[in-house]
């Protein structure tokens, strides 16, 4: 009864992902609340890269975190949120993308993996400017969706390869040369458009 | 370009994995390290930027349709139902409950019993002054309730 009274503690962006979990999991709503807002524009922004249509990227995205609440009671290790919401945004992407194109998501052949040494852009001098920014969604649209979904937990997301070896149900050598595969052909996409090598 | 045993952990100290100062250190003069280390710090510049351009404000309002979710309102719901409850059970609100025509005495609050002594002892009085012209007159139906008083003078 007297926790009842007791006032929570008040959520600021130093309080972790652990603490919202567990308050979450006994229908704290504010922090549901905290977990979606520290982690939507993440999780948005990976469903539209994998899915590639704004609209239905954020129809998966609400359908993600609906997922992550039910979800959510079963969730043991509540420090993994993260991993574990990109794991759920992964599937429902993967039965999107299934249900609106019945494409194959076979994994890439080697075939497309530029095996020469690229030269380097120079990282002071490259602007995302909105063409450079329209060549980067090709680039990625290339690659196929989970080579796509592995790189970007990496680059874009900042997973370490456990996390995203979770969050993909791979082994931990399987993300890595996924990701170094992704990362080659993602270069040699965009070499042309960047800014000249650095000397 | 030749091979180098420090390239691989680049990655690591660009994602703010692991302090970085001595491989960066030794990238400026390893063209292998400096070349992978550009690249890193190329992609991490271009997918930052891409971040910063985000917005997903409209998106909660679907979620909270589809969970039943509500955040908690400015008064806690738990402390007003408790509140209430109190108000019930110590009788501060018991007037708003059984209403003004209570005729319980020991029930009625205070204000309640003093009216309804005061009243009692008016009709009482009443009911004296008229059994005792009744008796006067030798009519006896009026006293139902005879006082003590009146006995006690016949």
């Amino acid at each position: 009864m007297l926790h009842l009274l007791r006032r929570p503690e008040p959520i600021t962006p130093e309080t972790p992902d652990e603490a919202l979990v567990r308050r979450a999991q006994r229908n704290d709503a504010d922090a549901f609340r905290a977990l979606f807002e520290r982690h939507v524009t993440s999780v948005r922004r990976f469903l539209r890269d994998l899915i590639r249509d704004p609209d239905a990227a954020d129809d998966a995205t609400q359908e993600t975190f609906t997922r992550a609440h039910v979800q959510l009671p079963r969730l043991g290790d509540r420090d993994r949120f993260r991993p574990w919401v990109f794991g759920i945004a992964r599937n429902v992407a993967f039965e999107a993308r299934r249900v609106r194109q019945h494409q194959s998501l076979e994994l890439d052949s080697d075939d497309d993996v530029p095996a020469a040494v690229l030269p380097a852009p120079d990282p002071e001098r490259t602007l995302l400017d909105r063409e450079l920014e329209g060549q980067l969604t090709n680039a990625l649209g290339a690659l196929s969706e989970h080579r796509r979904a592995a790189l970007l937990l990496r680059l874009d997301h900042g997973l370490s390869y456990d996390d995203i070896a979770e969050a993909m149900g791979w082994t931990l050598p399987m993300v890595k040369n996924e990701i170094h595969r992704a990362r080659l052909a993602l270069r040699a996409s965009l070499l042309p458009h960047l800014g000249g090598p650095n000397p | 370009m030749s091979r180098c045993g420090k390239t691989h952990l680049l990655e690591a100290v660009v994602q703010g994995e692991v302090p970085g100062d001595d491989l960066r250190a030794h990238a400026a003069h390893c063209p292998r390290c400096r070349h992978e280390l550009n690249w890193l710090e190329t992609e991490q510049g271009l997918f930052r930027q891409r971040a910063a351009r985000e917005e997903v404000s409209a998106l909660w309002k679907g979620v909270a349709v589809r969970t039943g979710v509500a955040p908690r309102r400015s008064i806690n719901r738990a402390l007003v139902g408790l509140a209430a409850a109190l108000f019930v059970v110590l009788g501060v609100g018991r007037g708003f409950v059984e209403g003004p025509s209570s005729s319980s005495g020991r029930d009625a609050s205070v204000a309640d019993s003093v009216e309804a002594f005061m009243t009692e002892n008016a009709i009482t009085q009443e009911r004296a002054n008229l059994c005792s012209r009744s008796a006067e007159q030798g009519i006896g139906f009026h006293c139902g309730y005879v006082p003590a008083s009146l006995i006690a003078s016949r």
